[in-house]
């Protein structure tokens, strides 16, 4: 017992005697953080105007919505599941908040808000009970939602395309209103990233969903109700997708039915760059904002360049496939280092 | 003694009742599916389905997505998915166009495309199997780069010269009777029944799928099959490319094929594969394919839009999957009974 506490200490001290550079290094978001560096000092040279404060805003503002999704996709990928319905979902609450709203233009703004919240939870809901009552696999349930939501989309647009003229200015507010200069879709933004970040971090349902995504069973047997979990992780994130379909169609005023399409893609790229396992169980806000930020530099720096529109895809799939190769290693290096001091101590 | 003797009786009870699980297997599930659809096709249009070469273009309709669902049901046995096959199609069939436009001989130009994709496969295949990264992650990386130096190379140009045989596979018939595309399917699938169901290597894979681990431990070069695996499925993917540029008329552009990836991923579900790996036979994803053309065929001549289409096949996929999880389930609960029944004999 005594040797056991004494090693314990031993342990405690190893780590504290830790310097500050090594624990930076070992920082599961060092490696994002330098590639951010070095792509923000490459821009830096080559474009000289992504720094202005306007250009920067702008970038965040055109990017916001994959920040929504990236938070809705994050919830689900914790619990060990993935959601690729969430990009028509976004096209199917985008279709019927705008075309609502163009046929009762009396009616005030907010409404749409909570219309698009109500239609996103429901979506998710279905999601949710199919994979965590029915327990089918989340890609394939997912899959089949994402054919249905794509459909409905179509169905209730029957075709049409909407343009700004055919938008009240207070639905479009919701996401281009500046306060303190910053558009409100990035105000709703900040405000997400800060919720669901003391929501995943500090309550307790949020620490659940970390517990499903370790281990189903363990979890189960510790008696949390896995398919009450997921079926409520799944609804929030059809929620959020909700929410930034609405915004999609205020920020931009156009809205048609193929719009977000692979969006979830995108979002799902986001979550992993940003630490997100995609087995379940580990994730940090943190990380997933880092991520959010670098790859809204990297589309902003690419459109910037004359002539490298085209590139954006190859490029991003590059980086994408880098930074969790260079995660996967360092991982395993942090690993095996960790198994070398534990076998050094006994 | 005694106990020997009720175990070979039990034995050959199970032999009894062969006949009535092979009618109430899924594969021959899918088969009364397949006859449903014809027979509603019938009642519905009988003018129309009993003209000649009616049939003949329902199944040509399905087959270009025949080869990436055979490569796709082995990486599915495996517990992977690869959303890339798609963008890996029109890589290898970017390959070929380009050694043609550069004066290459007809042979050595196919031959150019079927390696184009199996060096994507291979690049799919070492991210996941010897770095160990998750597929899905590489896949939907993989498939932004592959997509991505399409679209570098070929701009918004379109590739026209392709070996005529390209157009002819797809849409000619032999005799006038049989698609040449079915007759390939068929053969090819064959082989895959080979492959999955009879050779060291496919049951191989059945091991890796229900536990890799233990694969690993049974002497089984588990990195070794995984890459072997995803490069088959580049392979396919090329194989594919053939068929999708034959159907296409004989030309190409970066913007082409989206969503074959999910369309394989469905039908391979649909075939009774489950995504979780280790689970499925060949027969089903083969059975399913054909499935797949009538249904969207039956429903395109009933008038009803594509992207409602999109609605039925969401359902379809998901109701498939509850069936087949409910059937899974009566499975284990009768099994279960049965084993108590023989504790309790003994």
């Amino acid at each position: 017992m005594l040797l056991c506490l004494l090693s314990q200490k031993g342990v405690i001290k190893v780590k504290k005697e830790q310097s500050f550079v090594s624990k930076l290094t070992g920082s599961r978001n060092f490696g994002l953080v330098v590639v951010l560096m070095i792509i923000i000092c490459v821009a830096a040279v080559v474009t000289p105007s992504i720094f202005m404060p306007n250009t920067f805003i702008g970038m965040i503002q055109n990017n916001a919505v994959y920040g929504l999704l990236a938070i809705a996709e994050m919830l689900v990928i914790i619990t060990g599941g993935i959601d690729i319905s969430i990009g028509s979902i976004l096209a199917f609450v985008g279709v019927v908040t705008t075309r609502y709203m163009s046929e009762n233009m009396q009616i005030p703004s907010f409404v749409w808000i909570l219309v698009a919240l109500a239609v996103g939870l429901l979506c998710g809901m279905l999601n949710g009970l199919l994979v965590g009552y029915l327990r089918i696999v989340p890609m394939i349930a997912t899959l089949g939602t994402m054919y249905i939501f794509r459909g409905l989309a179509f169905l209730v647009s029957k075709g049409q395309w909407w343009m700004p003229h055919q938008m009240t200015e207070s639905y479009q507010l919701w996401a281009t209103r500046k306060i303190a200069a910053i558009p409100a879709i990035v105000w709703i933004l900040i405000v997400c990233f800060v919720i669901f970040g003391v929501f995943l971090a500090f309550t307790t349902y949020g620490r659940r969903i970390y517990a499903i995504g370790t281990s189903r069973e363990s979890s189960a047997v510790a008696g949390i109700k896995d398919s009450v979990v997921i079926f409520r992780s799944m609804s929030l994130c059809g929620m959020l997708a909700g929410l930034a379909g609405m915004l999609y169609t205020a920020n931009y005023a156009t809205c048609v039915y193929t719009i977000g399409n692979s969006y979830e893609m995108t979002a799902i790229a986001i979550c992993v760059l940003g630490g997100v396992s995609i087995t379940g169980g580990r994730g940090r806000m943190d990380g997933v904002v880092i991520a959010f930020i670098l790859m809204s530099f990297i589309t902003q720096f690419i459109s910037l360049l004359p002539g490298l529109s085209v590139w954006s895809n190859a490029i991003q799939g590059a980086i994408i496939i880098g930074a969790v190769g260079l995660n996967f290693f360092t991982i395993r290096q942090a690993e095996k280092r960790a198994l070398k001091e534990r076998s050094e101590l006994i | 003694m005694a106990d020997n003797k009720s175990n070979a009786r039990n034995l050959k009870v199970d032999d009894g009742f062969k006949l009535g699980s092979f009618l109430k297997s899924w594969e021959m599930v899918l088969i009364y599916i397949l006859i449903v659809i014809n027979l509603v096709l019938i009642a519905a249009r009988p003018d129309l389905y009993f003209k000649s070469g009616t049939l003949q273009s329902i199944i040509q309709s399905g087959m270009d997505v025949g080869p990436l669902v055979l490569g796709m049901a082995l990486i599915l046995m495996l517990g992977d998915i690869d959303v890339s096959c798609a963008s890996v199609m029109i890589f290898a069939s970017m390959c070929t166009g380009l050694s043609i436009d550069n004066g290459l001989p007809m042979g050595l130009a196919v031959l150019i495309g079927l390696l184009g994709g199996v060096f994507c496969g291979a690049i799919n295949g070492f991210l996941v199997a010897y770095i160990g990264m998750p597929a899905v992650i590489v896949t939907i990386s993989s498939s932004m780069l592959f997509r991505g130096i399409v679209e570098i190379i070929l701009n918004v140009n379109s590739l026209k010269n392709f070996p005529e045989f390209y157009v002819s596979l797809s849409w000619n018939n032999i005799g006038g009777i049989l698609p040449v595309s079915l007759v390939i399917f068929l053969i090819m699938g064959a082989v895959y029944v080979y492959i999955l169901q009879k050779s060291r290597f496919g049951r191989n894979l059945y091991i890796i799928g229900n536990n890799a681990i233990c694969g690993q431990y049974s002497g089984i070069d588990v990195k070794k099959t995984k890459l072997m695996v995803f490069m088959l499925m580049g392979f396919m993917s090329g194989v594919a490319s053939i068929f999708f540029v034959g159907r296409m008329g004989g030309s190409v552009s970066s913007s082409m094929g989206t969503g074959y990836e999910m369309n394989a991923i469905a039908t391979c579900v649909l075939g009774g594969i489950s995504t979780n790996g280790g689970k499925g036979k060949m027969y089903g994803p083969i059975i399913a394919t054909l499935i797949m053309a009538f249904l969207t065929y039956t429903l395109g001549l009933m008038d009803i839009d594509a992207n409602v289409r999109k609605i039925v096949t969401g359902i379809v996929l998901i109701t498939a999957i509850l069936i087949s999880n409910f059937r899974d389930k009566s499975d284990q609960k009768k099994k279960s009974l049965v084993r108590a029944k023989a504790a309790e004999a003994k």
